[in-house]
């Protein structure tokens, strides 16, 4: 039933609210993966927002509606590349989230700033990757290079945040 | 294809950290959710484009045109039926409660006793509450039209959708709530009206879904309990 109706959203003849009910049960994940792609400001809410709406605009372009999750995050990182020079430079340590982080006994703080600090490209990957659980070719076709740059970047990723941990 | 493994231990600590972001994005969309800038429609073709300029000139035209008429003739489905429901709510909704006091919006205070949540003190409860215990939430439903809702706590991604409840008259800012029925529902809200709905967080049923990590912040609609008058 929910996959008749997601296709029928997606195929542009099921109301508007459907659709939008099945891309807004995806905006927490998003919206993460925006924190983690370009900052914990407000450009990562702008960068969801720039997300649903070209997803709205390009509905019919998804055939399959399993595979809406994947479509969605590719969406988000093209954006989020494209728009570099408005996204990534926002990128910085936020003590209030290390706060929030220690309050909760999460060791996070140190391997999110050496996130931050990773090459914008790599750190794509990373999240897209390792993170997202995006497979090597969907992470590949999200950031449109070939499979072996991305595994290139995928290690080279790896080896430098654990040289930042050390 | 899941690639092998390159470093389990620094992999594993990037996906709790996304787990831990994933969690604090969920938070924080219920206490501020994403607005819309503008209303976005699928990009149509080009002939159908020219359809639909056809069709919202001819729909203004006529708007226009009958304008006068509306204004004075009762609104037979709005006013019949503003919430027609397979749920337990719709009969009853507007007549059997007690309303005390009202708040701005025209929404109660109170219903028999128990005190009605709007605006932002909706937010702090969802995250401080740690049961299914219900609690009433006052706010509006837009102008809207006939749609279908579902339950939205099942595996996989929504496919459905949840009320738009929004926190005052005209606000853009809103929350959603999901029927308590795994069945579709049907459901038509044709003005702006006031409601005031019982709801709870952690349904039982999130248990079941522990992949599903903002479940246990989902608003889960029990019953309707006051509906106001349409504007």
């Amino acid at each position: 039933m929910n996959q008749e109706l997601a296709v029928r959203g997606f195929a542009g003849d099921a109301r508007d609210a459907e659709r939008d009910g099945a891309i807004a049960a995806l905006e927490p994940e998003l919206l993460a993966l925006a924190r983690l792609l370009v900052g914990q400001g407000a450009d990562a809410r702008d960068l969801v927002q720039d997300t649903i709406e070209a997803a709205i605009r390009h509905a019919g372009d998804l055939r399959d509606p399993s595979r809406l999750r994947s479509w969605l995050v590719t969406i988000e990182a093209r954006l989020a590349i494209r728009a570099r020079r408005r996204f990534w430079r926002s990128v910085r340590f936020d003590p209030e989230l290390a706060a929030s982080a220690g309050a909760c006994g999460d060791d996070s703080t140190a391997l999110r700033e050496a996130l931050a600090r990773l090459p914008k490209r790599i750190r794509a990957a990373v999240v897209l990757h390792h993170m997202a659980g995006l497979s090597v070719g969907e992470t590949a076709a999200a950031m449109g290079v070939s499979e072996n740059t991305v595994k290139s970047e995928l290690k080279e990723g790896l080896r430098k945040l654990r040289e930042m941990l050390s | 294809m899941t690639e092998p493994s390159m470093d389990p231990e620094l992999e594993g600590q990037l996906q709790a950290l996304y787990r831990f972001e994933l969690k604090r994005a969920t938070n924080d969309l219920r206490a501020a959710p994403i607005m819309r800038r503008t209303r976005v429609v699928a990009r149509p073709g080009v002939l159908a484009a020219g359809f639909s300029f056809v069709a919202i000139v001819a729909a203004l035209l006529v708007a226009v045109a009958l304008r006068p008429i509306v204004g004075t003739s009762p609104r037979a489905g709005a006013d019949a039926t503003a919430v027609a429901s397979t749920s337990p709510t719709t009969a009853t909704a507007s007549s059997t409660p007690t309303a005390t006091e009202r708040q701005q919006d025209s929404i109660p205070a109170t219903i028999d006793g128990q005190p009605v949540l709007t605006g932002w003190a909706i937010a702090d409860t969802i995250a401080n509450s740690t049961d299914d215990t219900p609690f009433l939430i006052g706010g509006w439903f837009p102008a809207g039209g006939n749609y279908t809702y579902c339950l939205a706590i099942t595996p996989g991604p929504a496919s459905c959708a949840p009320y738009l409840l929004h926190l005052s008259k005209g606000s853009e800012e809103s929350l959603f709530v999901y029927p308590d029925t795994a069945a579709s529902d049907i459901v038509s809200y044709m003005a702006t009206q006031p409601v005031v709905m019982r709801v709870h967080t952690h349904d039982a049923r999130c248990q079941a879904l522990p992949n599903l990590d903002h479940c246990d912040n989902r608003l889960v609609l029990e019953e309707i309990v006051w509906l106001g008058p349409k504007s």
